[in-house]
């Protein structure tokens, strides 16, 4: 059935491309992987060099997609290790724990410089700046300038090749835009049952823990190709794609170069991995003008691993470290050791991945492979982790294209691709670069696994697969909850009409008075010296009808001034919770920020 | 009124509280009913005093209520009858606050 569907076209071998492929091939759809490169596993590929198994980044085998998780353990199998993580802030020649832990972040930082940050926050939250223009004045105002300074700058001006000033705070709220209120007051309220407070402890495990192939991931791209292969479709490398042929709704085929040598590869179905200003320039005919100009305007930041291997069984037990020291170009490194013991062939050597974060052809990305290794060795010597002559010897590999950059202009420019492409109805763009979009390694596969569903009669929307999913999976909610939520909480929160409830309370309380009054006068009796009384305070006042009146007018003002403090108050303090559990949200799914790069 | 195809985060943020008139008035009713008759039983358990002229006297100010409520007295019956006095004057209050409000509400966000 699915064969008449003719073969499926999948651009590129990475995470999406690959679980596109392993779908279809499961489903019986047959496919065509074409890779340029003579590896498959895009960005999360692991590189053997001399026994040595190391990534290009390292690659986390931690989802809260469930549909993820089983293909990692149907391929995997026994050979998926449950590795702790450890992964700190190195400054000042001192640890820091990341995410951070209060007593750790004190103790490392000193008293004084305790003091400096808490004044400092303290300082920032009395005066914030009014506009966040910038990521500097965002993270500034959540948490105080000098912490900003320690924990955020040098490493985010690393990642990104910009200053911080420089970097719009709409980059930074991309981490938590996708959180909307009533999805944090949801969570908020219902924080604190039983089964909630069970799957937080769980979430946290899963921080802590996280799972890991006995050889990295590259183990289980092969192992996927080799049942690709097994079932009929074919992963080709070295093939790239030259040209990509269209006519009106319709991809038609894709021009590929081997070995110098061109052929047209046609298809019904076609899946794209390949940066998307990459494929976007390979379209012929080429695209309308502003299209190109579009794509033409989708950055990316480009990356470098050195990996060096020491003549020592430990160097530290991190799985990996953020290095925020300034005086160093190198940005994170990894201990491949303790990513899984057997990506070293010796137990008394280490693996260490030294990454550096650079545009193509620019000074460092230029740099000659020994030049590299040298920088990285003296680094790690000023960081004082390492003597240089325990590095045995080095290897370089430059991964151009590694992330997309979310610049002031790449949303707009991203609007105009995805509108020209739309008018596809036989290509799909998936993975991190296909779709210019933060997806790890999880949510690229997802991706691949929604392509391929949808050739097979699904409809999914990709677009909506992102990597806030994985935030908003922590505070997910049961459905049945969520509907009455959703009906209680905008009856229950909004503000309260400060003079509906002041002319309300006044009027009642003004009448009550004065029947009161009225009823006395008219029936007379030992409370009336009582109700006198009220004239210490409502001057004029008396049991009289006239003073029934006053009384009315009084009642009014005082009950009014209550109701109207009343309201000004429960507003107040309702604004105020809302303020906070919007702010502890935000810390939430800022927690693991520097995760992500 | 809110308009119905108001997203929610929009109707919690733009929108007005509006108070339930008959819940309103159901927990003044039961909170004044309650103070009625917890606070005629507490000065009947505490006890009264004897005055000059022999007399036994239980809450003479509390007494003054009968003034209103026609029937009370501080005795255990008479905070049964406070309950409902009270419990009938505090409905009437909360319901006529919750009346009030929403109608210039509506009014206000008409």
């Amino acid at each position: 059935m699915l064969m008449d569907h003719g073969p499926v076209v999948i651009i590129g071998a990475g995470p999406a491309g690959l679980t596109a492929a392993y779908v279809l091939s499961k489903a019986g759809a047959q496919s065509i992987v074409l890779e340029k490169d003579q590896v498959v596993g895009g960005l999360a590929r692991t590189v053997n060099y001399k026994g040595y198994y190391f990534d290009i980044g390292g690659h986390r085998f931690f989802t809260k997609v469930e549909a993820v998780e089983k293909i990692w353990k149907e391929v995997l199998a026994e050979n998926l290790l449950r590795r702790n993580r450890l992964s700190r802030i190195y400054y000042n020649n001192k640890f820091f724990y990341y995410p951070l832990r209060p007593l750790n972040a004190l103790l490392g930082l000193g008293v004084w410089n305790s003091i400096l940050v808490f004044f400092s926050y303290l300082f920032s939250r009395l005066f914030p700046f009014k506009e966040e223009n910038n990521f500097e004045q965002w993270v500034s105002n959540r948490f105080g300038k000098r912490l900003f300074k320690i924990f955020f700058k040098t490493y985010t001006e690393k990642v990104w090749g910009l200053s911080c000033n420089e970097i719009s705070a709409e980059w930074a709220g991309q981490r938590v835009k996708g959180l909307s209120l009533m999805t944090a007051l949801k969570a908020a309220l219902l924080r604190n049952q039983s089964g909630h407070k069970e799957k937080k402890k769980v979430i946290k495990t899963l921080i802590e823990e996280f799972d890991y192939p006995k050889f990295g991931p590259g183990m289980m791209w092969k192992e996927m190709v080799d049942m690709i292969h097994r079932n009929g479709s074919q992963v080709l490398l070295g093939r790239e794609v030259n040209g990509i042929r269209w006519a009106g709704s319709k991809v038609e085929a894709v021009e590929v170069r081997q070995n110098g040598k061109m052929e047209l590869l046609c298809g019904v179905d076609f899946i794209s991995s390949m940066p998307l200003r990459e494929a976007l320039q390979k379209f012929k005919p080429e695209t309308p003008k502003e299209v190109l100009a579009a794509a033409n305007d989708l950055k990316y930041r480009d990356f470098i691993t050195v990996a060096l291997m020491v003549r020592k069984p430990m160097v530290f037990p991190d799985t990996w470290i953020y290095i925020h020291e300034p005086e160093v170009k190198v940005g994170r490194i990894q201990n491949f050791k303790n990513w899984s013991p057997f990506m070293v062939p010796d137990p008394e050597k280490t693996c260490l991945g030294m990454e550096y974060f650079c545009f193509e052809g620019d000074s460092l990305w230029n740099k000659q492979d020994d030049e590299l290794i040298e920088l990285a060795k003296n680094e790690l010597e000023t960081l004082g982790l390492l003597n240089k002559i325990d590095v045995e010897e080095g290897t370089v590999v430059r991964m151009p294209k590694a992330y997309p950059i979310y610049d002031s202009t790449f949303q707009k420019s991203l609007d105009t691709v995805h509108q020209f492409l739309s008018r596809f109805d036989n290509l799909q763009l998936v993975g991190r670069n296909g779709m210019h979009k933060y997806n790890n390694q999880d949510h690229s596969m997802l991706t691949g696994m929604l392509a391929a569903e949808n050739i097979l009669g699904a409809n999914h929307d990709l677009w909506a697969v992102n990597v806030e999913q994985e935030y908003h999976e922590e505070m997910k909610i049961d459905p049945t909850e969520e509907a009455v939520l959703d009906k209680i909480l905008p009856a229950v929160f909004p503000r309260m009409d400060k003079i509906g409830l002041a002319t309300a309370v006044g009027s009642v309380c003004g009448l009550l008075i004065f029947f009161s009054t009225l009823w006395l006068a008219i029936k007379g009796g030992p409370a009336s010296a009582y109700f006198k009384l009220l004239d210490q305070y409502f001057f004029g006042y008396g049991v009289t009808l006239k003073g029934a009146f006053i009384g009315l007018a009084y009642g009014f003002s005082w009950g009014f001034l209550f109701g109207w403090l009343f309201a000004y108050l429960r507003n107040f303090l309702m604004a105020y919770y809302i303020y906070r559990i919007k702010r502890e949200a935000e810390m939430l799914t800022f927690r693991d920020f520097l995760d992500h790069f | 009124m809110m308009p119905e195809k108001l997203p929610n985060e929009e109707k919690l943020l733009r929108g007005v509280f509006r108070l339930n008139a008959k819940i309103l008035g159901l927990t003044l009713g039961i909170l004044l009913g309650l103070v009625i008759f917890i606070g005629t039983n507490w000065l009947l358990i505490k006890g009264g005093h004897i005055t000059p002229g022999g007399k036994y006297v239980v809450g003479p100010h509390l007494q003054l209520l009968s003034q209103f409520f026609i029937g009370y007295k501080v005795s255990f019956l008479g905070s049964i009858i406070g309950f409902f006095y009270g419990f009938a004057l505090g409905t009437l209050c909360g319901s006529a606050i919750g009346w009030i409000y929403n109608k210039i509400v509506d009014f206000r966000t008409r």
